[in-house]
């Protein structure tokens, strides 16, 4: 797992990044986010100490870390794994992104993305063909657009 | 003794054709005559012909089957030098081998049966008892590829196992043509038993053609379905396929 390519590191970029602060509500919703996905403390910390020494140190403060908005929205985006759907729509994506052609270094970021999220599995099954024939995927959940854009199915502007 | 069935003069004509259409220069009028009265076909055989490419080009794309067809057209002209149906020398020769070779298959080389790596599948064979399947392209074929083949030879022109009536008809051969192509071909591998390699193991062997599937650095469709195939044939559970695959890309980085 590379740390930059993780929820939880887009989690910090949002928690930080749009005014260099990190609020109290912020980090209360970091936690929350580790227990929803099972992060272990262990991993956490290499993510966040990766984190600090290549993003936070180079940050500027600017506010007081009303990042918690887009956090707490994203946070709020993790019911999808809650979802029966999760697996199918995981694979579908997982297609997707091999038949829009896939590099090593997207499969690695995707996976890595995924597998922190408890999807790896039926994402590798669609990018490799594995098992029953994955569907179409219609719609990208918020809590996947990030990895898509990574996986060139949405663009990065949108 | 070479029991392999000689392919009908016009089969020959018609895979000169398709090649010498798919060229980049498009088709050579020329070339083909000589091949024509090379083969001593006439201008019903060479109008068939034509009128199968027009009817099952689809624009160069032949039904999505275009690596299989010019590599079927190519080792039809190949076989048909080799056995002097054809001229192995000369400047019609020299012509041929550069259509032939214009459109060279780049390396097409099953990796399994290159290393000797038996299957345990129905779905190919490698290694010993390679011969079924030589095709490397089979790797590639989806379980409806008997109906894609069909496609191809249905008019008899690329069908290895059937002869064309040019009045249209298929006239397909009996079991035991098809037998006694089949068994030649056994003998060619047993005449040649310094060619055999030592066995690799299938996890070895899988991992290389793992290594390959970035190799221009993109994974398409054909390579991530040819490994699922090659899994399933070997027997290697997709857990061990995503172990691997991560061994491989942490040695790599």
């Amino acid at each position: 797992m590379k740390a930059e390519n993780t929820p939880f590191w887009h989690a910090l970029e949002l928690a930080w990044c749009s005014d260099g602060a990190l609020s109290l509500h912020s980090i209360r919703l970091l936690d929350a986010m580790q227990n929803m996905i099972g992060l272990s403390n262990s991993d956490r910390a290499v993510i966040e100490s990766h984190f600090e020494e290549n993003v936070v140190y180079d940050l500027t403060r600017a506010g007081f870390g009303c990042g918690d908005q887009a956090l707490a929205a994203w946070v709020g985006t993790l019911t999808f794994l809650d979802d029966p759907a999760s697996y199918d729509v995981s694979k579908a994506m997982g297609k997707a992104a091999m038949l829009a052609g896939l590099s090593r270094e997207r499969w690695i970021a995707s996976h890595s993305w995924m597998s922190q999220l408890g999807l790896g599995q039926p994402y590798a099954e669609g990018v490799w063909l594995e098992g029953e024939e994955a569907g179409e995927i219609a719609r990208v959940p918020a809590l996947l657009v990030p990895v898509a854009k990574t996986i060139g199915l949405i663009d990065q502007d949108e | 003794m070479w029991l392999i069935q000689m392919l009908a003069p016009e089969q020959i004509l018609h895979a000169a054709m398709i090649l010498s259409v798919e060229s980049e220069d498009g088709i050579d009028e020329g070339l083909i005559s000589q091949v024509q009265e090379t083969l001593e076909c006439d201008t019903e055989d060479h109008e068939a012909a034509m009128s199968h490419i027009e009817n099952h080009r689809d624009g160069g794309d032949w039904g999505g089957r275009r690596d299989a067809v010019l590599h079927r057209s190519r080792e039809r002209v190949r076989e048909a030098m080799d056995n002097d149906t054809l001229p192995s020398a000369g400047p019609l020769s020299d012509e041929l081998n550069a259509l032939v070779g214009e459109q060279e298959d780049g390396g097409e080389i099953d990796p399994f049966a290159e290393l000797g790596v038996a299957s345990g599948g129905a779905g190919g064979s490698f290694g010993g008892n390679a011969v079924a399947s030589a095709d490397p392209l089979s790797a590639f074929m989806d379980d409806d590829d008997e109906e894609e083949e069909d496609l191809v030879d249905g008019d008899g022109f690329l069908a290895a196992d059937a002869t064309l009536n040019l009045d249209g008809d298929v006239v397909e051969d009996d079991v035991a043509e098809q037998e006694a192509e089949e068994q030649p071909v056994v003998e060619e591998v047993e005449e040649q038993p310094e060619e055999e390699q030592p066995a690799t193991a299938p996890n070895v062997a899988y991992e290389m053609l793992m290594s390959t599937c970035w190799i221009d650095g993109i994974l398409d469709p054909a390579e991530a379905k040819l490994l699922a195939r090659k899994r399933e044939e070997l027997g290697i559970t997709f857990e061990q396929h995503l172990e691997m695959l991560q061994s491989m890309l942490e040695r790599s980085s």
